[in-house]
């Protein structure tokens, strides 16, 4: 078939290509559940927090211990008569306000918030699983979670590190970089950034985390924009559409989508969100997995114009979301 | 080395660098096409994809065929180098897009690892042509 000088050549090639294949697969197709989700903890209401570890995707071992309790006082799990419109939805615990601004040549959506209890700020994973490579829809997990409000959220499933808890429970503790930034939502309903390299996921856990989100920049803190003007996420260095989780006051939150990538809207740059969203008066704000991935849902409808290529307005699959919700 | 054996060099020299000048130019196509629809998000490992034919191919056989006394790689270490670069290329490649696309895989180690294996492994083979067999039977 092959002359014999090629048949190296012509072997070692198909080894190479062969092996690309499986790495490629691996990397982005092949699912690998790490651990499932009970569903009455992954959209639990209840207001005790079990904090045990739940996994490793490491396969460390770790453990931890904690229950996080909140006032029972402060919340109603009772849903009377909410009274829903396009744009809003009201009860007697959840008010939603969804406003469209124009800035910076682009479309973003901004979805105030205000709830009588830090619980109903959650968050869910795809398939109620973490692990890699299993994904969904912002909008059918959603939909698994009933969330009245959703956006994407870090993606934890493109990377093997970084910090991450969620709903009460540590799934990954391997630090992604020293000065990697998280998001940590306490059970209060708080916000606090963090550097992995200062504090570990055990002692965050100790000090009441309930939900840690490890993307990042911190484009706000304290009121200040944290961003300078060629700062951005990783090696992405244009406009691009944008996912942000921000704190205006005690249990008061933005959750923010901005278009891009179209000839409608362009997108934002890290600093151009920053600054816009510093107008609304947010004290911290947090950038979550952007680009395709940034995905709006309001009441089973999406918002805003999800897009990869710019050709195409279509949700991406995505690991996880923060939503609103009982 | 006889005439004829430095003739034979040189053809092998020209030739090989030659597919190695096509291969860089390939490099730098697919890199430019892939960064160009990335949305902004750059990658070294992609931009710089070309540097493994160009300085592991044209420059190293450029640089082989400048010295006189060096003889061209025997059959064993010419595949050995080859597969070497390519390895590189490819770990080089796969890093650039994982990198774009914002994930990792412990599987692009292999790349490096058996890139810097083979290139260790068809430098011995050619010492060792070196040492055991006379210049004039390259």
């Amino acid at each position: 078939m092959f002359k014999k000088p090629y048949r190296w050549a012509a072997l070692y090639a198909a080894v190479l290509i062969l092996f690309t294949l499986y790495a490629v697969l691996d990397t982005f197709v092949i699912p690998r559940t790490y651990a499932v989700v009970e569903p009455n903890s992954q959209t639990e209401s209840s207001l005790s927090y079990s904090s045990s570890s739940a996994v490793n995707d490491n396969n460390s071992s770790s453990s931890s211990a904690e229950t996080v309790s909140q006032s029972e006082s402060s919340k109603s799990s009772v849903v009377t008569d909410p009274i829903v419109t396009a744009s809003s939805y009201q009860d007697a615990n959840i008010s939603i306000t969804i406003t469209a601004y124009r800035k910076y040549g682009t479309d973003i959506y901004v979805a105030d918030v205000v709830v009588s209890d830090a619980s109903y700020l959650k968050t869910a994973f795809a398939q109620s699983t973490f692990g890699r490579n299993i994904t969904e829809k912002t909008s059918v997990i959603a939909g698994e979670t009933n969330a009245i409000l959703a956006i994407n959220g870090d993606y934890y499933g493109a990377r093997k590190t970084g910090y991450i808890i969620r709903n009460g429970a540590i799934y990954r503790s391997t630090s992604y970089d020293s000065s990697q930034q998280d998001l940590v939502i306490y059970a209060d309903g708080s916000f606090g950034i963090i550097t992995e390299g200062e504090i570990s996921v055990e002692k965050l856990l100790q000090n009441g985390a309930v939900q840690v989100l490890s993307f990042g920049p911190a484009l706000i803190q304290n009121g200040t924009v944290a961003v300078s003007k060629n700062e951005e996420v990783d090696k992405a260095m244009i406009s691009n559409p944008r996912t942000v989780l921000c704190m205006i006051d005690d249990l008061h939150y933005l959750l923010v989508v901005a278009d891009g990538r179209t000839s409608e809207s362009t997108g934002l740059s890290l600093y151009e969100m920053a600054q816009f969203l510093q107008t609304l008066g947010v004290k911290t704000a947090y950038n979550l997995d952007g680009g395709g991935s940034s995905t709006m849902v309001f009441n089973g409808k999406v918002i805003n114009n999800p897009t990869t290529n710019g050709r195409q307005i279509t949700e991406r699959s995505v690991s996880d979301i923060v939503c609103i919700g009982y | 080395m006889s005439a004829s054996v430095i003739e034979l060099k040189k053809r092998k020299i020209r030739k090989t660098v030659g597919v190695y000048l096509g291969i860089t130019a390939f490099c730098v196509l697919f890199s430019t096409v892939y960064e160009h629809f990335s949305h902004g998000v750059n990658s070294n490992a992609m931009i710089f994809l070309f540097a493994y034919p160009l300085a592991g191919g044209v420059l190293a056989f450029g640089l082989l065929g400048l010295i006189k006394k060096a003889p061209f790689p025997g059959r064993v270490s010419y595949n050995l180098y080859n597969s070497s670069i390519a390895a590189l290329a490819a770990g080089s490649c796969f890093t650039g897009v994982l990198e774009i696309y914002g994930t990792s895989s412990d599987l692009g180690t292999v790349y490096w690892v058996t890139g810097v294996i083979l290139i260790v492994l068809s430098v011995i083979f050619y010492l060792m042509s070196l040492v055991f067999k006379p210049l004039t039977e390259q």
